[in-house]
């Protein structure tokens, strides 16, 4: 709805005079559907008075104009709505002026001379072309500081001898409401949330392209936290990884995946083959889950293969780094489910991932889940673990990879 | 035209080149004995640690045909004479002894390589039992020459010197 002023420029005819003439008036537009991406249709309704003196010629003139038809405007979403429109509809007009005649006869009380007033309505065809500039102050308030319209009117008193038409200028001014309109968006969220349930800040990429580790994590037989003094210089989890990986890689791990875990990351390392004591065996036996009879190529691990020692120990160490407290869910880890899990991962971190920074609360959790496989069965959990998750990564070898003093 | 007969005339061999049977026998029965008591004790140890699971059964029922008709024989022959106090006097080619004796021991040999194979060849007791059946294909045709010469010498009518 706009209210506001309205500026006319009335010109009839050569050999009429101009004369201007001012007011107020209103729109009510509704805007229906949208073109395109910022613009939309509406129908504008426009009702205005004003009024005017005609010239030297001392003739009042009060017109009202009751306008209707299309209206588009553009740049919806910004700040600056251009519009333009054609109205089309009447306008009706009432002029007077004041008349002097010489008396004859008739009583007055300026001898000689009698004053009356003598008016003149019509109604006749108007309509108006033109656009404007409206400027968004709040979701309810708009400024219009220009609008201007060629204005047609047809009235026969205001007629010249060649032509039945007023050809007028109008220019309006004021404050448009805006009843509806879009609603606010939203304030900006303090965090987003991504695919795999992590949050994250608005301007931090989602680490959804890493896989989600499930979550929580199965049983493991054993599990600790490392101390953060083995990260210290660790800000964001590209620096904390790094520091992981350089250990893992100096203990012999150097088949890992990636995954992401709420609020951080999680790596798995491939299965291996230990001792009883979480020695890891040799490189070459180590990484060969199935074969339970060898364990060394001496005389005595050959006896003891033949005599039935093919029971073995098995280890996955799984690493979450996350500030979000967690526990476990069901023991449903098997060796099988570890292959899957390492296959799965992947072989990095993703940049996105790596500049996250580390919150502030973070901890670097170590789960160890080991495996027994009896001679003549599948390897099972083993829980618990005999020994400590801190034993399992001494006798691997992370704990001093990490510097950490066993 | 000549007598075939006279001709060649069946002349009996050194002395040197035979042997006596009751000292073959014996000779056999050693290397049987140690050979499928070494085998057999092997296997009962991989039973009580329960080596091949619940395929132990399996595991015997492999073994007990592949040795037991030999050492039966053997045993049994053995008991036999042993209840004679006089020796057969029969005697034997050495070289048949001799390949009666390498193929009794390269018999031992290949049946004791299925069990000692094991902890190389099979990860599981499945794939155990699996070879020890695998090898019938190739002991059977060799428990059938052993048998053959064991026969000859365990079995066989005796022939007076």
């Amino acid at each position: 709805v706009f209210l506001g002023f309205t500026y006319n420029r009335t010109k009839s005819a050569p050999g009429v005079p101009s004369f201007t003439s001012t007011g107020g008036g209103g729109q009510f537009v509704h805007n229906f559907f949208s073109l395109g991406n910022s613009s939309v249709f509406g129908m504008a309704a426009d009702v205005g008075l004003y009024n005017g003196n005609f010239g030297a010629l001392h003739v009042n003139s009060t017109s009202i104009n009751f306008l209707f038809g299309p209206r588009i405007t553009f740049f919806q979403h910004s700040r600056l709505h251009p519009y333009i429109q054609t109205l089309v509809g009447g306008v009706h007009t009432s002029s007077n002026t004041q008349i002097t005649l010489p008396a004859a006869g008739l009583p007055s009380q300026n001898p000689g001379y009698v004053t009356d007033r003598t008016s003149n309505q019509e109604t006749g065809f108007a309509m108006t072309i033109g656009g404007g500039l409206d400027i968004k102050i709040n979701r309810h308030l708009s400024f219009r500081p220009i609008g201007i319209d060629y204005y047609l009117t047809r009235l026969d008193h205001l007629r010249s001898p060649i032509d039945n038409a007023q050809h007028n200028f109008r220019y309006t001014a004021g404050v448009t409401f805006t009843l509806g309109g879009e609603k606010p968006s939203p304030p900006p969220p303090l965090y987003k949330s991504c695919p795999d349930g992590s949050l994250v800040s608005p301007g931090v990429e989602c680490p959804h392209p890493l896989p989600a580790l499930p979550w929580p994590p199965p049983q493991p037989s054993t599990r600790t936290v490392i101390p953060p003094s083995a990260f210290a210089s660790a800000k964001d989890f590209g620096e904390l990884s790094s520091r992981l990986d350089a250990a893992l890689q100096q203990s012999g791990y150097v088949e890992k995946s990636y995954y992401s875990v709420p609020g951080g990351i999680g790596i798995v390392t491939r299965l291996e083959r230990i001792y009883s004591d979480g020695r890891p065996f040799g490189p070459q036996s180590r990484w060969q889950i199935d074969d339970s009879s060898l364990e060394d190529r001496s005389f005595m691990s050959y006896v003891k293969a033949l005599f039935g020692a093919s029971e073995g120990y098995y280890r996955v160490i799984v690493l979450i780094v996350t500030g979000i407290p967690f526990g476990s869910s069901e023991p449903s880890m098997t060796p099988a489910k570890a292959d899957t899990i390492l296959a799965r991962g992947y072989n990095k971190l993703p940049e996105g991932v790596s500049k996250q920074p580390l919150p502030s609360d973070y901890a670097c959790t170590a789960l160890v889940y080991e495996f027994l496989r009896e001679q003549g069965k599948d390897p099972a959990p083993l829980l618990p673990s005999r020994l400590t998750a801190r034993a399992h990564l001494i006798a691997s070898g992370f704990w001093t990879a990490l510097g950490m003093q066993p | 035209m000549s007598d075939p007969a006279r001709a060649h005339p069946r002349r009996p061999l050194p002395a040197a080149q035979m042997t006596p049977l009751d000292k073959v026998r014996v000779q056999l029965a050693r290397v049987w004995f140690a050979g499928g008591g070494g085998i057999f004790l092997i296997l009962v140890v991989q039973s009580l640690l329960n080596v091949y699971g619940d395929l132990t059964q399996e595991a015997w029922g492999w073994f007990l045909p592949t040795l037991m008709p030999s050492l039966g024989m053997i045993i049994t022959v053995l008991t036999y004479t042993a209840l004679d106090p006089l020796l057969t006097g029969s005697v034997v080619r050495k070289s048949f002894v001799s390949v009666a004796l390498w193929l009794s021991i390269l018999y031992l040999l290949t049946v004791s390589l299925t069990i000692l194979i094991q902890p190389f060849a099979s990860k599981t007791p499945a794939e155990a039992v699996g070879l020890m059946r695998k090898s019938n294909l190739w002991l059977g045709p060799l428990q059938g020459l052993v048998a053959s010469a064991l026969g000859v010498l365990f079995v066989s009518k005796e022939k007076a010197n």
